[in-house]
């Protein structure tokens, strides 16, 4: 504690602190920003070589990344453990079968779904906020359950069967696929730089506040219920986005699909194995889980009993999953949204400080 | 002028009460010490000032408005910041990006303004040099000097301290009195601030307060300057039993603790002593009657 003995206590004022520097990116953040868009670049012409069966995975990937990723926004950083994302996967889809069947592409149709789900989650927000913690999540799936059986009574819809996306074949099959893929690129991406830039702004300290420790950022002036249902929103316009991809690669809209539970399991496992609270985390761990279900998928039970074991084994012995084991060995960070500050010396001011 | 005024605030947790009927002003600019034992509600009582705790009847009075219905996020924005007793830090970021909240959020302050309050924070409660690390690397003191740091960049005009001389050595309570003297003063570029400070550890307290009240099952049982809080007999009553009478008296009570009485029956006594107490805390010419020798009872 003999450090302490020139704080300001005893010292002084230093006058205008015209030396702080605080500084926002990492060394080698250059570096990792260009390989990034080297490899979105990569993926992105990967259909002009790749086969259409690759293809058609890396499709179901990519919605994994997008989903897993607001999944992370919500539970990793405020909290938020839904169970019903699959409300906005099954709003999204909806929105662009709707406008397809009254003559609307299904890809402009997409961004209309982004929108439209968006907007939905503010009043859906209104009621499932008004719970917490287990209550919360319980509300989430019960939201999602309504919104299947809401849409399951249209005929028009198809009902329980659900209908056809329709206008799809004026594409070929291949570049259907193709534009399918760059469309599930795309909200990938997207879901990732957005949830990179709001946790790089202002609100982001308060989000990575919020995870840390809730009630401390009430405690330091935070608004954390609006922080929350920002959040919320973001998290509903990319789980739209996925859906409205799943909608297009999969050609029809089935309600039992697309307001399936399964999906948030999807995105709760990546998540766990990848590493919560991160960002790098939900995109390595939805990689990590579409790798094991291709190497697994032959041996069908077993499939689910070797995920069941990997997901405890990561809760049990590395709770910050594989990116946590990753970044803090290497001490890496793909997206730096830290702060790091220091005094440089001035000779004419009393150095401040020790 | 007043700042902070509780009006006759109750708070229950079924059958503990962490409040009853509690009326207490804390004028600005003024340090008041909050002593107690252990699950007297001096914690809960910050909780119902911060917002934590909504009480069951009463009015919290800041500034002259009345923030009963305001959350804890609102009241810091007001000018109210607090302590934990035990810490919250935020653990996996940094020292100065935990305090760098604060100045935003709690101060309203933004860019550069915000980086040099949160930093001149850390420089008050000398964690400067930690600035970098991530907060939870830290030990106990630096954690309860980064609790410090935080609700400092918040700008406070009322400080809440919980507790943070507990579990520290001697010298490292005489540096944080130092520490909430300088913080207090304004000599930080702040405005000066009010400072409620609760304290288990009345040494931290007693050469430092301008005024003490000490709290017992969510009462106020003595209110005045600190040497006569401490000889009262209520409060004496109310730390029997306990370790934290301070060592001198502890020896001049010696004949006392050989017949000291059991907590529940400490706590009985106080009870009954509660009205007079309470009323003494307003009358001039009672609480003089706390001034009597520690021996004269
Ligand atoms: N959230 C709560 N629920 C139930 N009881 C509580 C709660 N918070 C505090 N208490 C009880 O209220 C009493 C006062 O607690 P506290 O205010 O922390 O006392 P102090 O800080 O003076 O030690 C204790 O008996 C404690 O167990
Ligand atoms: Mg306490």
């Amino acid at each position: 504690m003999t450090a302490v003995a020139t704080t300001g206590a005893v010292s002084p004022r230093n006058g205008a602190r015209s030396g702080l520097v605080v500084s926002r990116s990492y060394q080698g953040a250059t570096w990792v920003g260009a390989g990034g868009v080297a490899g979105v670049a990569l993926l992105a012409a990967l259909p002009l070589f790749a086969s259409q069966g690759f293809v058609t995975n890396l499709v179901n990937l990519l919605i994994l990344v997008a989903i897993a990723t607001m999944w992370n926004a919500l539970a990793g950083y405020v909290g938020l453990v839904s169970v019903g994302q699959q409300l906005y996967i099954g709003t999204g889809a909806y929105i662009v079968l709707v406008l397809a069947q009254n003559g609307v592409g299904a890809f402009a149709g997409l961004g209309l779904a982004i929108v439209g789900s968006a907007l939905l989650a503010i009043p859906a927000s209104w009621l499932v906020f008004r719970l917490s913690g287990a209550y919360f999540a319980i509300a989430t799936w019960v939201l999602s359950q309504v919104a299947m059986l809401f849409v399951e009574r249209f005929t028009s819809l198809g009902g329980g069967t659900g209908a056809p996306v329709p206008g799809l074949d004026v594409f070929g099959p291949g570049k259907l696929l193709e534009y399918t893929y760059w469309a599930a690129l795309g909200v990938a991406v997207l879901s990732v730089i957005s949830v990179y830039l709001l946790l790089r702004s202002r609100l982001g300290l308060v989000l990575t506040a919020v995870r840390d420790n809730e009630v401390g950022a009430r405690s330091v002036g935070a608004h954390v219920l609006a922080a929350k249902r920002v959040v919320y929103v973001l998290a509903a316009a990319g789980c739209a986005g996925a859906g409205a991809v799943i909608a297009i690669s999969t050609l029809d809209v089935e309600p039992n699909n697309v307001f399936s539970v399964q999906w948030t399991a999807y995105m709760l496992f990546a998540v766990l194995i990848g590493g919560i609270g991160t960002i790098e985390g939900p995109v390595i761990g939805a990689v990590a889980f579409f790798v094991l279900q291709q190497v697994l998928a032959q041996y069908n039970a077993w499939y689910l009993i070797v995920l069941g074991c990997v997901a405890m084994a990561m809760a049990i012995w590395a709770r910050r999953g594989v990116w946590g084991l990753l970044a803090t060995r290497l001490r890496l960070e793909l997206f730096p949204v830290g702060y790091r500050v220091r005094l440089e010396e001035r000779s004419t001011k009393k150095a401040g400080g020790t | 002028m007043t700042l902070l005024e509780l009006d006759c605030v109750t708070k229950r947790f079924g059958r503990v009460t962490v409040a009853e009927s509690l009326s207490l002003e804390v004028a600005e600019t003024e340090l008041l010490g909050v002593v107690g034992p252990n699950g007297a509600g001096k914690t809960s009582l910050f909780s119902i000032i911060s917002g934590d705790l909504e009480p069951d009847e009463g009015r919290v009075v800041f500034a002259g408005q009345v923030i009963n219905r305001l959350g804890s996020a609102s009241r810091c924005r007001l000018g109210i910041g607090r302590t934990y007793q035990v810490p919250r830090p935020f653990e996996r970021m940094t020292v100065f990006e935990n305090v760098l909240v604060a100045a935003q959020e709690g101060a309203g302050l933004r860019g550069r303004a915000s980086g040099e309050q949160a930093y001149s924070s850390l420089e008050t409660t000398g964690l400067a040099a930690d600035a970098n690390r991530p907060a939870g690397s830290l030990g106990l003191l630096s954690r309860k000097r980064l609790e410090m740091a935080r609700a400092l960049a918040t700008r406070p005009r009322l400080l809440l301290l919980d507790e943070v001389a507990a579990g520290l050595t001697d010298p490292e309570v005489s540096e944080l009195v130092a520490i909430v003297r300088w913080a207090r003063s304004g000599a930080s570029g702040a405005q000066p601030v009010a400072v409620v400070w609760v304290e288990h550890v009345v040494r931290a307290l007693s050469g430092t307060t301008d005024r003490l009240i000490c709290l017992d099952s969510g009462s106020v049982i003595a209110d005045g300057r600190p040497e006569d809080v401490l000889a009262d007999p209520a409060v004496r009553d109310v730390f029997l039993g306990t370790d934290e009478v301070t060592p001198a008296r502890a020896q001049a009570e010696g004949p006392e603790v050989m017949h000291r009485e059991s907590p529940t029956a400490a706590q009985q006594h106080s009870a009954q002593q509660h009205g007079a107490q309470q009323h003494s805390a307003q009358s001039p010419s009672a609480r003089s009657l706390g001034t009597q020798p520690v021996g004269g009872q």
